[in-house]
């Protein structure tokens, strides 16, 4: 355990032995509560417990406690950055969330400085800033709540940025952007930068966002200084309080490239308050603070040193009122991969984790809330989903151990060059792989998917519905809809895994209310399964009936009327089907020439794309004609390409089915061989040889002079095994 | 104003130097005047846009990185490719006389034309195709991977014999060839209809009626405009039939240009249509090459016949289709898919080998069955006129189909019929008669779209017939039937569907076998 560096505010001798230290600091503890006046007996109860819900409940520990109401102190030293400076700050990493945190710093000579918390939010670090005009380099910083009494202060160097969630407002004048600002919301995060030159938002997504950059100049030389601003989309630049130069409005960064939105101010030897705002919508962000100096003849960006310095602190350790915690960690995003950079969109993001103070020969065993672990001083774990995610870290030294454990917000790395580093996923996705999938929570599960769908990456989507399907009653209620997904995902051409999408639709179906949307969807997509995949017209039949139709939207009751016609004609009944499919309705009416024509340009781009090979992007246009006319599944143009989309990707039950829903639907149809022959073919490339040798057989029976037959009679299967009867 | 220009002659393109170039029928014009039409078509180019301001001499600020957005992973498909321009002739450098120069070449006098056409279609047609230039040295001559080959120019096309033959291999495969005289130049004209003359001569080349689907297949193209130089308001398309398809087209006055949404404001002598005209033209032109894609390739096929059909034929249903001097082979292997039903469903034998007579030469006499279509004018010489009226007379049957139903070939059976039969006239068939109740009770029928779109509740069979000695010997369809027996679409067709065309195929050939 380690003890109060520094020099000791009471005075006290130190202690070698740990036995002796407790004494001593239990008598110091109880001699400081009772020290206090009655009034403070409530806080007494709460520093308790306190203490026996997360912090340690050993008695106050540490020497130089100066601030008696605090839970947790630091001890800061300066890490870098420019010196002297009049602030400086540091990230603090608190053993738990406070309610309402606040800070207290003192120097190490035992005086309070000025301080203020920069940014604090749940599961996240705090930031703070202090004064360090005495010159000071070491300080500790106390965490708790309440904790008044320190001098005024106001941080008067650097800049400070704040970024908004951006809400629809013009920002053509300075009286809109003020307006915009002040209901835009909510806020994202505030950080110190050293000048005003981002490419990205710091805190958030990249787009509809807002910021404001509040700094201080030093300025050495008087007079007149030209300032420019550089900005996609729109931003304004005020110093000390007077409007210098606006961009206003949504624009690219390209008209002010060469100092266009600029304006001079006069400027004295000392500091100016400098306050730029900035907005973006979509697209690239530019935010740029650039000045022409005195007698220069071009612009260059306002650099670090012509803002007040602050120097930067470190957090070295942790220690409550009872002593060190050597299970104290801090924590940062390290990279994550974001498909999409709106709020809520999935990603995946790796977290680096370390003990703050590692003690040589300390064994730190890593829990996660993601079922998985680690080992070690310092890790990086991947975590599934974003949001508030619970760490455990137990630290054995010797014999003794300690153990801290708390909630931190995972988010992307805001900061990260490249949305989505191909290598990282790539490391990422090998992570993921080799967890064991069932170990996953339903609520970790859905993002996953979510994430794996948009990638897409079909393999991992295969492995979380295999490990679904075991535990499909864990996905009651809401996250049944992900049973849902996963039954739809593995029917995917990639992945073709009917019979387990089948499962996880029918356990759906089971999971959820009867009446409820989900529940309708999967009878629905079941449904169609039952009849493209397995031909079974009775089962598809039956889910569809049990539909509620009224929990389907407009699209779906659409499709349900196209499988209600297929799987009518999958039981035989032609005319049934084709009052299905009528009834669904059509887009166009039988004497529509520009719908002609449209369908049949579809049709010869659907043939072109297959004649290239890129099967994918044939489905399309003969999906959207048999969606909108619904009746030419009766048929055999687009059904004939489609069997050869599905074989081409190997979907052969698909294709199966329905050159014998083609064979039904169309006994006299002139294009039956071509149908025999598809069928031939598919089963061919399915290697069901018997199978095809019975087309072929067929075909050359009841067509024999047909050109499909014809051409049959070169396949090699037929000579191999004399299908000609 | 750009008025004067110079001209220098680069090396001919190499992939056009291979072979030895051949001037088909080219006209007796001297080289020097067919010169003036190599010239740029459209305005000179604009010079490149100053930046106006006052720090344009120093560098710009640098910005800082922005993130780098995912790319999405799956990939757009590519357009297919509908139309190839093919490469041809020679390039030469073009200095304006008011500074600025530029290349022309004979092939692509208005480079953005194809490109531009196949937006403006695309966005019609609602499907996405694109256009590639193409050298015949490298072209696969593969109509699926291109169905149509565009040729536009001024100057006299010089194709080599080799490549002639290489077109017309393309052409026979279901491949459509286009061209553009694209200023309507007379030097490129004539050059392409000898070439064409040369290349089919079993082919003549026909102006496309007002009715066919090249002038509405997707905009209405009956009048049109002209900015110069040609006061008519008629489109002129010619082309050459392969099947029931034009296969062959040409276009007398310029589309490049108006494709491109410009004039041709350097050659004052230039005949083109306006921008409009030939917007509505060349989509037209995209969307024939798509609908009738598929059947050039059907109909490119052979018909198959089992070894049997390879005799002569001996059944007692035999398919005789008349040759005249329009297009008379209209759905090549069409009538092999109704025999082919006609055997499957009826005790009738028929034969799948359909053969070819001339009524004027051929004997007549041991045939009970005919057929006549076409998509245009034909006029039967005398001795057919005899002929046929003694086929029918002495008990054959002659069924007349109206390939695509158009109206040039209804006046023109309605004529030649008047000469064969002076004393009566067509008259509708009942529908009660036999003919439509002797397999199938046709009291209904489906129709083609285009038929639809104008008689949408049409929904009884229409035939025309001659009756002789109480029979209908003479049964005429306006609507095409033969369409219909191939089971293709055959867009703005006015015919029967591929159902109901069978169905009375198969009444007709065994009314025709049993009366």
């Amino acid at each position: 355990m380690r003890g109060m560096r520094g020099k000791r505010s009471t005075g006290e001798t130190a202690l070698a032995s740990p036995a002796a230290l407790a004494t001593i600091v239990a008598m110091t503890w109880w001699k400081t509560i009772l020290a206090q006046p009655l009034a403070a007996g409530p806080r007494v109860s709460m520093a308790c417990a306190a203490a026996l819900s997360g912090w340690s409940c050993a008695a106050l520990a540490v020497e130089g406690w100066a601030v008696p109401d605090a839970r947790e102190r630091f001890a800061v030293v300066r890490e870098g950055g420019r010196w002297p400076a009049s602030a400086g700050a540091v990230r603090l990493f608190p053993g738990r969330d406070l309610a309402t945190p606040t800070v207290a710093v003192v120097a190490d000579g035992g005086a309070r400085v000025g301080a203020r918390l920069v940014w604090s939010a749940p599961g996240e670090p705090l930031d703070v800033v202090f004064d360090t005009s005495k010159g000071a380099a070491a300080y500790h910083a106390y965490v708790g709540e309440g904790l008044g009494g320190g001098p005024p202060w106001t941080l008067q160097a650097g800049i400070e940025l704040e970024t908004r969630r951006r809400v629809e407002s013009p920002v053509d004048t300075w009286a809109q952007m003020q307006v915009l600002w002040a209901h835009a919301a909510p806020v994202q995060g505030r950080s110190l930068v050293e000048r005003i030159f981002d490419g990205q938002n710091r805190h958030g997504p990249s787009t509809d966002f807002c910021s404001h950059y509040h700094g201080f100049l030093q300025i050495a030389q008087p007079g007149p200084y030209l300032f420019a601003t550089v900005s996609d989309d729109a931003s304004f630049l005020s110093i000390d309080g007077r409007q210098i130069a606006e961009a206003p409005g949504f624009h690219g960064a390209g008209d002010g490239d060469h100092g266009e939105h600029a304006g001079t101010i006069a400027l004295t030897p000392g500091l100016h308050a400098v306050d730029y705002w900035h907005v973006q919508g979509s697209g690239p962000t530019v935010a740029e603070l650039a000045w022409r100096l005195p007698g220069r003849d071009r612009f260059e960006v306002v650099p670090p040193e012509a803002f007040a310095p602050v120097a930067t602190f470190a957090c070295r350790g942790a220690e409550t009122p009872g002593g060190g915690d050597a299970a104290a960690f801090a924590w940062e995003m390290a990279r994550s991969t974001i498909l999409d950079s709106d709020v809520g969109a999935p990603a995946l993001v790796e977290v680096r984790l370390r003990l703050m103070d590692a003690a040589a020969g300390a064994r730190a065993r890593w829990t996660f809330d993601d079922g998985t672990g680690a080992d070690g001083a310092a890790v990086t774990h991947l975590f599934p989903r974003l949001g508030l995610r619970t760490v455990a870290v137990e630290v054995a030294v010797g014999t003794t151990s300690a153990r801290r454990t708390r909630a931190i917000a995972v988010h992307p790395q805001w900061l990260q060059g490249e949305d989505f580093p191909e290598a990282v996923w790539h490391a990422q996705r090998t992570d993921l792989l080799a967890r064991d999938p069932a170990t996953l929570s339903p609520a970790d599960v859905a993002p996953l998917v979510d994430y794996a769908e948009r990638v897409p990456d079909l393999e991992l989507l295969r492995r979380l519905g295999a490990a679904a399907l075991p535990r499909s009653k864990a996905f009651s209620g809401a996250a049944a809809g992900l049973l849902l997904r996963l039954g739809l995902d593995l029917q995917a051409p990639e992945v073709r895994d009917y019979q387990a999408g089948r499962t996880l639709l029918t356990a759906c179906a089971a999971a959820v209310e009867v009446a409820g949307p989900v529940a309708a969807r999967a009878r629905l997509h079941l449904g169609g399964l039952l009849v493209h995949a397995f031909l079974d017209a009775p089962a598809a039949q039956e889910q569809l009936r049990a539909i509620a139709v009224d929990q389907l939207n407009v699209d779906e009751r659409r499709l349900l009327g196209m499988y209600q016609g297929d799987a009518v004609l999958a039981a035989g009944d032609v005319d049934g089907a084709r009052a299905h499919y009528l009834a669904t309705g059509t887009a166009a009416a039988p004497g529509d020439l520009k719908y002609a024509l449209q369908r049949r340009s579809r049709i010869e781009e659907a043939r072109a794309q297959l004649a290239q090979g890129d099967s994918d992007a044939a489905e399309g246009p003969l999906r959207a004609i048999e969606w909108e006319t619904p009746v030419e599944r009766l048929g055999t143009e687009t059904g004939l390409l489609l069997v050869r989309v599905w074989t081409a990707r190997q979907e052969y039950p698909f294709a199966r089915s329905r050159c014998r829903l083609m064979l039904t639907a169309a006994p006299d149809d002139a294009h039956r061989p071509e149908v025999l022959l598809a069928l031939a073919h598919v089963e061919l490339a399915a290697g069901r040889r018997d199978a095809a040798a019975d087309a072929v057989r067929r075909l050359i029976a009841d067509h024999p002079y047909s050109e499909a037959a014809a051409r049959a009679k070169d396949l090699a299967l037929v000579k191999a095994q004399g299908a000609t009867p | 104003m750009i008025s004067a220009h110079r001209r220098t002659f680069a090396p001919p393109c190499a992939a056009l130097v291979a072979g030895l170039f051949c001037l088909l029928g080219a006209p007796a014009l001297d080289a020097a005047s067919e010169n003036d039409w190599f010239v740029p078509l459209g305005p000179p180019p604009k010079a490149a846009p100053k930046r106006i301001n006052g720090g344009e001499s120093l560098p710009p600020l640098p910005l800082p990185a922005t993130p780098l957005r995912r790319s999405e992973r799956k990939k757009q498909p590519a357009a297919p490719k509908l139309i190839g321009k093919v490469v041809w002739g020679e390039t030469a450098s073009f200095s304006f006389d008011g500074g600025g120069a530029t290349e022309v070449s004979d092939w692509n006098l208005c480079p953005a034309d194809v490109q531009q056409l196949m937006g403006k279609a695309s966005r019609v047609l609602g499907a996405s195709y694109g256009s590639e230039p193409v050298a015949l040295a490298n072209f696969s001559g593969d109509p699926a991977q291109m169905p149509v080959l565009f040729i536009s120019g001024t100057r006299t096309l010089r194709l080599s014999g080799e490549q002639l033959a290489q077109l017309r291999a393309y052409v026979m495969r279901g491949g459509m060839l286009v061209f553009d005289s694209v200023a309507g130049s007379p030097y490129f004209y004539d050059s392409v209809k000898a070439a064409i003359a040369a290349t089919f001569p079993e082919d003549r080349l026909r102006t496309l009626p007002a009715d066919h689907p090249l002038y509405h297949i997707a905009a209405d193209v009956e009048k049109v405009k002209f900015p110069k130089n040609h006061d008519g308001d008629t489109p002129l398309l010619e082309g050459v039939y392969l099947g029931s398809r034009v296969a062959v087209l040409i276009s007398k006055y310029g589309l490049g240009c108006g494709l491109d949404d410009r004039e041709v404001p350097m050659l004052p002598q230039a005949v083109y249509y306006d921008v409009d005209s030939a917007n509505r033209i060349g989509v037209n032109i995209v969307a024939y090459a798509l609908g009738y894609a598929h059947v050039g390739e059907e109909e490119a096929k052979p018909e198959l016949f089992a070894a049997r059909d390879e005799h002569a034929p001996t059944d007692e249903f035999v398919f005789a289709q008349l040759v005249h001097d329009g297009a008379w082979n209209v759905h090549p292997g069409a009538a092999a898919a109704l025999l082919r039903q006609v055997n499957h469903d009826l005790a009738v034998r028929a034969s799948l080998k359909r053969i070819a007579l001339d009524p004027a030469k051929d004997d007549l006499s041991a045939r009970h069955f005919l057929y006549l279509t076409g998509l245009d004018d034909f006029t039967l010489p005398e001795a057919a006129v005899r002929n046929l009226r003694r086929f029918v007379d002495g008990g054959g049957t002659l069924l007349i189909a109206n390939g695509l139903g158009m109206a040039t070939f209804d006046a023109a059976v309605r004529r030649e019929l008047a000469r064969i039969f002076p004393e009566v006239r067509l008259q509708p068939v009942p529908a009660d008669h036999a003919l439509l109740n002797t397999v199938y009770h046709l009291a209904e029928v489906r129709y083609t779209p285009a038929v639809l779109a104008k008689q949408p509740k049409l929904t009884a069979p229409v035939l025309e017939g001659i009756q002789v000695g109480g029979d209908l010997r003479v049964i005429y369809s306006p609507y095409d039937l033969e369409g219909g027996w191939s089971g293709m679409e055959f867009p703005l067709s006015r015919g029967y569907d591929s159902d109901s065309a069978l169905k009375l195929g198969m009444d007709i050939v065994m009314y025709a076998a049993t009366h």
